[in-house]
């Protein structure tokens, strides 16, 4: 901090010893206190009085970006249900394009929501809808089946984006899809699937709306770091979804659990190719987030700011937002860098993905560790007592 | 040392041993009630798939779900015990017993606070805290004792002022006193609390906090020995425990010792309010006999044994190089109370030495999210994972595996820094009490008197 700031907290310091001398223990106190004066020549650095509203953080959070983005994802999945319906009345090949694009445009809208996976999401199970790699046995033999239950736990990973993907994607030709689609009981899956899909959805997005669960409001007035905290909740679902773009996007398919042996497969869009402009998406996501970057691109408090108000500094480090700033440019290039299809890139030029899962694993370690201690978050899913 | 004995065995008043017996037996039957309402002795003792036993003490283990179900009942019936005074040597023995079990399954879960627990249990199995206001001294007049040597009210009000003095002690220390770290972190954090949030984010009120808190420790003792002092002292405990209460999530810690600390009030006192209940009752039958133990020569040396150990252990950190903060090389079981915020991250690597080929390992598959807290930022638990993993990979085929540990941790708000040596294969490594040389050098060399 500038020389201002520190001589502020001197002078403050030089009242308060004043003051303490009045107590029964002036001569220990005021030998202590020379010292403290002392340290202000110290290394010591950092702002007199952390200013931060947390609930004008949490309100602009809840409001301008979270709010939005689930209301984009329920219209996006709503949109991809009518491309359905409009398919069933006509399945021609223009109207499963249109259904493409809409599960592919859902499918990126559902990046900006997947740190938010607390509260209504969690109610709803929203993250369910994304399991991947998904299970084609398990989805063939549902089809071929007289009746199933999607709610049971085998179902878990043949619904949801990834098995739209396999439904929608998999086969080499339109015509080939089409042809497949013309089987009633495939069909059928997939509208019991995007159904399914977008009950959930629906119920997340109208869960957190003012005008009906109002979780919004909820957010944002539930101060506080404990685990049950909007702050403690946000910082940890976070931290949870960073880590799913470092293993579940990049690593895992990438082979870093299986001693180096990749495994192009388990990439998130296998069949429709687009799981780099996923991961992008949710990268740019996760940053928007962070930086409190509304969808109507208005800037408001944010984990940044509340870093900025406490900004603690010792000496010769780069501070915490400096380096969190240069890190997400550098994770953001590298990420960009990925071509699409990923599962190919994988085998292909397997240095720039390994580049890439270096660059966030970089940045895990900044939002995983610094920032939770600099904001004095408890970064834990479990409660229990600490001393 | 003759006059020092007699001092010590001189009778003094059961009294305060009473109340510290039904304060104590109180907040340890509702602290068990809390614990299993909550879910926690499935989420701590049933869920986890690998525990971290201590040293030497591997044979400790979680007992299942009834086991430890069973144990906690037990705990819960034996604090009851205490309270009452019923059949209060088992109960004090039982509950001394299963706490400390519980307490030795797992590091993950050590507080301080536990550890004062088992000790004060251990204490309360020496001293006749039955001998009035009691269903034993009612059930069985003999037991009725109105007087003891004094070491036996001494010993509680030593543990208690031990807690506090290094509690202080280790409060010394440029972190703390000079940067003001962790309340710098910590209490801007709380801004959203009523009233008293207003002030919390100014730096001054942390350096205010920090001065006061160290202070306080170091002198609460003597100001609650001292008569003319006790009353404010006293209001002083209240009032900070009820603070820390409020600022930070510690559990039933402030309640235990609001409580424990009344033993250092006058016998007077004590009987006052313990006649006051009795009469209410209807029965007073205030006895006269004194207590005497059986071995009184052997229980005062073992008694001042265990003491001396208490008052060396904080201090074995000077046997090991580094900042202790960093290492955690003798941290615990040192009444080193909220000094730190430390968060880390962890990763493993798999090496197949056949192959060199690596993969990633992540602790979050194994274990629960507090193990996986606990675990990144104290070497000690990081070396046990390592050899579990080696264990677990062998098993999978892979011979003699390597394991790297690939770490960062973020000391006192300072920026994250490589915490183990990434170069040195872990799983090689034994587990022992001998200086952990793969721990990477501190970013900062604290030096003062508790913490080079």
């Amino acid at each position: 901090m500038d020389g201002k700031t520190r001589k502020g907290y001197c002078n403050y310091m030089g009242n308060f010893q004043i003051i303490k001398h009045t107590w029964s223990k002036a001569t220990l106190a005021g030998a202590l206190l020379s010292v403290l004066i002392s340290s202000c020549d110290g290394p010591g650095g950092g702002p007199n009085e952390v200013n931060f509203d947390q609930e004008a953080m949490l309100s602009h959070v809840g409001q301008n970006i979270i709010l939005p983005a689930y209301q984009t994802f329920s219209s996006d999945v709503s949109a991809l249900a009518a491309s359905l319906q409009a398919f069933e009345t006509e399945p021609s090949q223009a109207n499963l394009e249109a259904m493409q694009s809409a599960h592919l445009l859902a499918w990126e809208s559902y990046q900006a929501v997947s740190p938010f996976n607390f509260g209504p999401a969690d109610a709803n199970g929203l993250s369910n809808y994304n399991i991947y790699p998904t299970d084609v046995q398990q989805i063939e033999s549902n089809i071929g089946a007289t009746s199933y239950d999607l709610n049971t736990a085998e179902n878990i990973d043949a619904q949801g984006f990834p098995a739209i993907d396999y439904l929608l994607h998999s086969e080499d030709t339109q015509e080939a899809t089409l042809q497949a689609l013309s089987n009633e009981a495939r069909l059928g899956y997939l509208k019991d699937v995007v159904a399914a899909l977008n009950l959930a959805t629906s119920a997340t997005a109208e869960a957190w709306s003012a005008t009906g669960g109002n979780y919004v409001e909820q957010f944002a007035t539930n101060t506080g770091t404990d685990v049950g905290s909007s702050l403690g909740m946000l910082v940890n679902t976070f931290n949870q979804d960073f880590e799913l773009l470092k293993n579940g996007q990049l690593g895992i398919p990438l082979g870093k659990r299986t001693l180096g042996e990749a495994l192009p497969d388990r990439v998130e869009a296998y069949y429709s190719g687009i799981s780099a402009s996923l991961a992008q998406a949710h990268l740019e996501a996760i940053h928007e987030l962070y930086r409190g970057i509304g969808a109507d691109g208005t800037n408001g408090p944010s984990l940044e700011d509340y870093l900025e108000a406490i900004n603690p500094i010792f000496d010769g480090e780069t501070p915490l937002v400096e380096a969190i700033a240069t890190q997400m440019q550098e994770t953001t290039t590298a990420l960009a860098a990925l071509p699409d299809p990923l599962s190919e890139t994988i085998l292909s030029q397997p240095s720039l993905v390994e580049a890439a899962w270096d660059e966030v694993q970089a940045q895990v370690i900044l939002f995983k560790t610094d920032m939770p201690s600099a904001l004095g978050v408890l970064i834990t899913y479990q409660d229990n007592d600490g001393d | 040392m003759q006059r020092l004995r007699t001092w010590l065995m001189a009778p003094h008043s059961t009294a305060p041993l009473a109340t510290f017996r039904v304060v104590f037996g109180a907040v340890m039957l509702y602290s068990v009630i809390r614990f299993a309402v909550r879910g926690w002795i499935t989420a701590q003792y049933v869920d986890p798939q690998f525990y971290f036993p201590y040293l030497g003490l591997e044979f400790i283990k979680p007992l299942g779900f009834w086991g430890m179900h069973g144990l906690f009942l037990l705990m819960g019936l034996a604090a009851l015990g205490i309270m009452l005074g019923y059949r209060y040597r088992l109960s004090a023995l039982l509950f001394f017993l299963c706490f400390t079990y519980v307490e030795l399954i797992d590091k993950t879960n050590y507080l301080n606070h536990y550890y004062f627990v088992s000790l004060v249990s251990f204490w309360l199995l020496w001293v006749p805290a039955h001998a009035t206001f009691s269903l034993d001294a009612r059930r069985n007049p003999s037991l009725a004792k109105a007087t003891a040597p004094r070491y036996t009210v001494l010993l509680l009000q030593l543990q208690l002022a031990l807690v506090y003095f290094y509690a202080g002690v280790a409060k010394l220390n440029t972190d703390w006193l000079l940067e003001a770290m962790p309340l710098r972190l910590w209490l801007p954090s709380r801004t959203d609390l009523p009233i008293i949030g207003q002030v919390l984010g100014y730096t001054w009120v942390a350096y205010a906090f920090s001065w006061f808190g160290a202070i306080y420790d170091l002198t609460i003792a003597a100001f609650l020995w001292y008569r003319p002092t006790r009353k404010w002292a006293y209001a002083a405990v209240v009032a900070f425990h009820v603070l820390t209460r409020i600022l930070f999530p510690i559990g039933v810690f402030p309640w235990v010792m609001i409580g424990a600390t009344l033993i250092f009030f006058s016998p007077n006192w004590h009987l006052r309010w313990q006649k006051a209940w009795q009469q209410r009752f209807g029965r007073v039958s205030p006895p006269s006999a004194h207590w005497q133990p059986t071995r009184s020569r052997m229980a005062l040396g073992m008694l001042s044994l265990l003491l001396c150990i208490q008052v060396l252990l904080p201090w074995r950190y000077l046997l090991y190089p580094g900042n202790l903060f960093w290492t955690e090389e003798g941290y615990r079981f040192s009444w080193r109370v909220m000094l730190m915020e430390k968060a880390g991250y962890l990763t493993y690597d798999i090496v197949d030495p056949a192959t060199g080929r690596s993969m990633e390992v992540d602790p979050q598959d194994y274990l629960t999210p507090v193990q996986v807290k606990m675990l990144a930022t104290q070497p000690d638990m990081i070396l046990q994972f390592a050899h579990f993993l080696a264990a677990a990979y062998e098993q999978q085929g892979i011979a003699h595996p390597e394991v790297y540990a690939h770490s960062y941790v973020s000391l006192q708000g300072r920026r994250s820094r490589p915490f183990i040596d990434p170069k040195i294969n872990l799983a090689a490594q034994p587990q022992s009490w001998k200086p952990k040389t793969w721990i990477m050098p501190s970013p900062a060399p604290s030096s003062t008197v508790a913490n080079r």
